[in-house]
């Protein structure tokens, strides 16, 4: 697997589609709709480990934002960290893209 | 010895500092406790840091607010976490001091002084200005005083690492 991690409009999945491997884009907005459906997202984060070795995902970095009024938001902003964290830990490369320009980070 | 570490929230800054004070070697380690319990919310997340925490050897010390009047009884590694707290105790915890044009020279002389103190302090920091726009003045403010404080750690400091979804990434060295 190799993740591709940034910030919103950054260019993350144009730069997805440019590598090998099929891409999985805007992990987050899954991650949010378990959440919403009440499902706990971990184990769509395990599926993937198993079953997509070969893709490139794509996720937003959604913690570098002040602290979210809404408690939803904020359950939501800190698993889509920790399950990014636990994606860049299983990924052969991680890439961070920022203003179109990604860096190799892993 | 000083060095800063930053990175969003959820980003795994706090294990990084942990292991960067275990992996300066045996010597007492002191982890200076910031945050205050403010709800089930507030409490989880101290229960997170706590586990992590669990085993590697640190006693806690708990400073929500006058961190320049922080004492040590012994010389050796201390984590320090976070700023962010740090300076949102000091504007609106009841122990605080509001806000003040001393809070940052305040917070950044006393992040010095205990590094001069101490073999290695390990300061946690926030990056969390890329949101855009605040919604409030005083959020604005906030952010503010804390970037200025981070900024002057930053180049205090003599080692700047940026943690990204567990990555470190050098920034001075």
């Amino acid at each position: 697997m190799v993740l591709v991690v940034g910030g919103s409009h950054q260019g993350k999945y144009a730069f997805a589609k440019t590598l090998s491997g099929h891409v999985i884009k805007d992990f987050h907005l899954t991650v949010k709709t378990a959440l919403e459906q009440g499902k706990d997202p971990w184990e769509l984060v395990e599926r993937m480990k198993a079953e997509q070795t070969d893709a490139v995902v794509t996720v937003a970095e959604l913690g570098c934002g002040l602290i979210p009024v809404d408690a939803f938001d904020r359950e939501y902003r800190e698993i889509v960290g920790r399950i990014s964290c636990e994606l860049a830990k299983q990924a052969q490369a991680v890439y961070r893209v920022c203003c179109g320009i990604p860096t190799r980070i892993k | 010895m000083l060095v800063f570490v930053y990175g969003g929230s959820g980003s795994g800054k706090s294990e990084y500092a942990e292991n960067r004070i275990l992996e300066a070697g045996e010597m007492p380690r002191f982890y200076v406790a910031t945050m205050e319990p403010f709800g089930a919310e507030g409490r989880k997340r101290i229960e997170r840091h706590r586990a992590l925490r669990a085993g590697k050897g640190f006693v806690t010390v708990e400073c929500p607010t006058h961190f320049e009047e922080l004492q040590l009884p012994e010389k050796g590694a201390v984590l320090l976490e976070d700023l962010s707290n740090l300076v949102a105790n000091e504007i609106w915890s009841e122990h605080g001091r509001g806000w003040s044009d001393n809070l940052c020279p305040q917070i950044c002389q006393g992040i010095r002084r205990l590094s001069d103190e101490q073999r290695l302090v390990v300061v946690v920091g926030n990056d969390i200005h890329r949101d855009g726009e605040p919604q409030t003045p005083e959020m604005e403010s906030y952010l503010s005083l804390l970037a200025q404080c981070q900024t002057t750690l930053a180049s205090l400091a003599e080692e700047v690492t940026e943690v990204v979804c567990g990555i470190k990434i050098v920034v001075k060295e």
